[in-house]
């Protein structure tokens, strides 16, 4: 498997990082070299059996559903600076569907 | 009280530093000054520390005093610790090492922070790591490198390095990691002191930033085994808002640690460490760590663990994906830094090309790639059943003894710039400790020797929840040894620094 530059920039896009094509040829090199590491993976007879997502199956602990103590506006206000109306309690950002130029 | 008094303060253990405080021989203030001292004059060299919170560290050794002579003190009360900064502290900039949150103060505590407060213990700082815990070298770090107190031209190993260097100079008398694929084992074995990944789910990951989720452990870094088994009691416990945390009560770890290990069975992997890539003063501390334990009644047996050479391609498939998907947080609108773009998804391509470094973009592609359609089942699916396979390896192995005896590292500390421009080789140098992530076991790592004078340890693997066991098993070597972090000071006028 080798991987084109095209892809790590479509992938790059993906994944919402800026990426120029000087770097993009560099993450393409140390992918194909790590991709061709993991080709190991094909020599395991893996035929039956499941992945695991989860090491220790088991219902997942829920807590009750009862009202606690959240963060306070303030609080959150101060981690996201002008990004956030205090007085509507509001983010605001650009216009989501503004441009289809993604 | 002197500079010559405070010399040995910052050495001490947890046990030794408890005593004192309890005996009102120093008070935790004292410690405290003599710690921050410490950092002070040693962290310039070292570069542990990412903040250092010296006003808010003294009023809360004021308090621990208050409590100490109260009577109201806990095993912890009024000793100083350092937090790797992926662990959020109320108040104290947490930056995971990047820019991205260079100046970010979280609004609450991680759950293990709340139990240091409440146990009374003092925050002295926030030690670096490798950016967002991506690393084996904390080369990566957004900001500087921290460097190894034994060699500073070389690595303290990663990402847990600034906790473990801070602790090998006396920059805190104990520190916590966390550990995704050996961030606390293999900087502990580069640095000569104990470190402790714990049964995925016995520590919660409330508070932890994410990296892997299903692999990702909070651990306590410590100067000896006994200090261990005080740390990760502390810390360890239910937590309803981590959907993955064990509800098995916390046995106390330090009741029967002095038992030893006279009949017990000790499981090693045959030719394990005669892969060309391991350097022969490894195998040299493994054959001598055997045969303290074989002197001291231990039994060896041989196990299998037919799947392991396939453990770090499985790892760095899972835990790149898993990372892809945690790492999306990040787009600047709540937290962190932001870049303005042409529009919004042109904000957050500029936001995080702006404050990702180089490794955790590569891993964010390397994750998005192997979790895309038509390639999903190639690398995620079949990782996923190699790590079912690697795990039921581990289970079966264990059908024939207590614990499993493993090296950390293929070889002792490399020099700083050796690797980074090398992803691929960094990564296998994780070979012996990814595959406990992957089974969710627990390891405990501890100084066993030295490797061309450098430190080198070695690793207990355990069934899951067996820490107690871990802790009696690695105790015995150190009680009957002269590698723990204070008997290789002595050798170094007693201090590094």
């Amino acid at each position: 498997m080798e991987i084109k530059r095209q892809q790590i920039l479509d992938l790059a896009e993906l994944v919402r990082v800026e990426l120029s094509e000087a770097k993009a040829d560099s993450f393409r090199s140390d992918l194909n070299k790590t991709l061709h590491f993991f080709e190991n993976l094909k020599e395991v007879d893996t035929s039956d059996i499941p992945p695991t997502a989860r090491v220790f199956e088991g219902d997942s602990e829920l807590r009750d559903d009862t009202v606690v103590a959240s963060l306070r506006t303030d609080e959150i206000a101060a981690m996201a600076g002008d990004a956030m109306d205090p007085e509507e309690s509001v983010f605001t950002l650009q216009g989501v569907f503004d441009s289809l130029n993604r | 009280m002197s500079s010559d008094d405070l010399g040995d303060l910052p050495g001490l253990s947890i046990e030794e530093a408890a005593k004192r405080l309890s005996t009102q021989t120093v008070s935790a203030v004292e410690l405290t000054q003599a710690v921050l001292e410490r950092i002070q004059e040693a962290d310039p060299r070292y570069q542990a520390f990412l903040t250092v919170d010296r006003e808010n560290a003294l009023a809360q050794a004021v308090e621990a005093d208050r409590r100490l002579k109260q009577g109201a003190a806990t095993a912890l009360t009024g000793l100083p610790v350092a937090i790797k900064d992926n662990i959020i502290t109320r108040g104290l900039r947490t930056t995971c090492a990047s820019r991205l949150l260079e100046n970010f103060v979280p609004p609450y505590d991680a759950t293990v922070v709340t139990a240091l407060r409440q146990a009374g213990a003092v925050i002295v700082g926030k030690t670096n790591l490798d950016e967002f815990a991506m690393g084996s070298s904390t080369e990566n770090s957004g900001f500087f490198a921290t460097r190894n107190p034994w060699d500073i031209e070389r690595v303290p190993g990663g990402s847990s390095g600034g906790s473990c260097a801070a602790i090998a100079f006396g920059g805190g008398t104990f520190a916590l990691g966390s550990d995704t694929g050996g961030s606390i084992r293999q900087p502990a074995s580069f640095c000569g002191v104990v470190g402790c990944k714990p049964t995925y789910g016995r520590v919660s990951r409330w508070g932890l930033v994410a990296m892997a989720s299903s692999l990702d452990q909070i651990g306590p870094v410590t100067k000896t085994v006994r200090d261990g088994a005080i740390a990760l009691a502390a810390i360890a416990g239910h937590e309803p808002r981590d959907s993955t945390s064990s509800s098995a009560a916390v046995p106390s770890y330090i009741e029967g640690i002095e038992g030893g290990v006279k009949g017990l069975k000790i499981g090693v992997v045959p030719g394990l460490v005669e892969h060309p890539g391991v350097h022969p003063g490894v195998a040299d501390v493994m054959a001598e760590t055997r045969s303290v334990y074989e002197s001291l009644g231990a039994r060896f047996v041989e196990v299998e663990l037919p799947h392991l050479e396939y453990s770090l391609s499985s790892y760095y498939i899972i835990c790149p994906s898993e990372i892809s998907a945690n790492m999306a947080r990040f787009d600047g609108i709540r937290y962190g830094v932001r870049e303005q773009g042409d529009d919004m998804w042109d904000s957050y391509r500029k936001t995080r090309e702006r404050g990702f470094g180089p490794e955790v973009v590569r891993r964010i592609i390397t994750g998005a790639f192997a979790l895309s359609a038509g390639y999903h089942d190639a690398y995620y699916k079949k990782a996923s059943q190699v790590r079912t396979l690697i795990a039921r390896d581990f289970e079966r192995a264990f059908e024939s003894c207590d614990t499993l005896l493993m090296p950390v590292t293929p070889t002792p500390a490399f020099r700083l710039g050796e690797l980074i421009d090398e992803p691929l080789k960094l990564y296998l140098a994780d070979v012996f400790t990814v595959s406990l992530n992957l089974a969710g076991l627990p390891g405990v790592c501890f100084p066993a020797g030295t490797v061309d004078g450098l430190p080198q340890g070695v690793q207990l693997v355990g069934r899951p929840l067996a820490e107690k066991t871990l802790f009696r098993i690695a105790r015995a070597f150190e009680k009957n040894t002269s590698w723990s972090l204070a008997d290789r000071l002595a050798t170094h006028a007693g201090r590094l620094g």
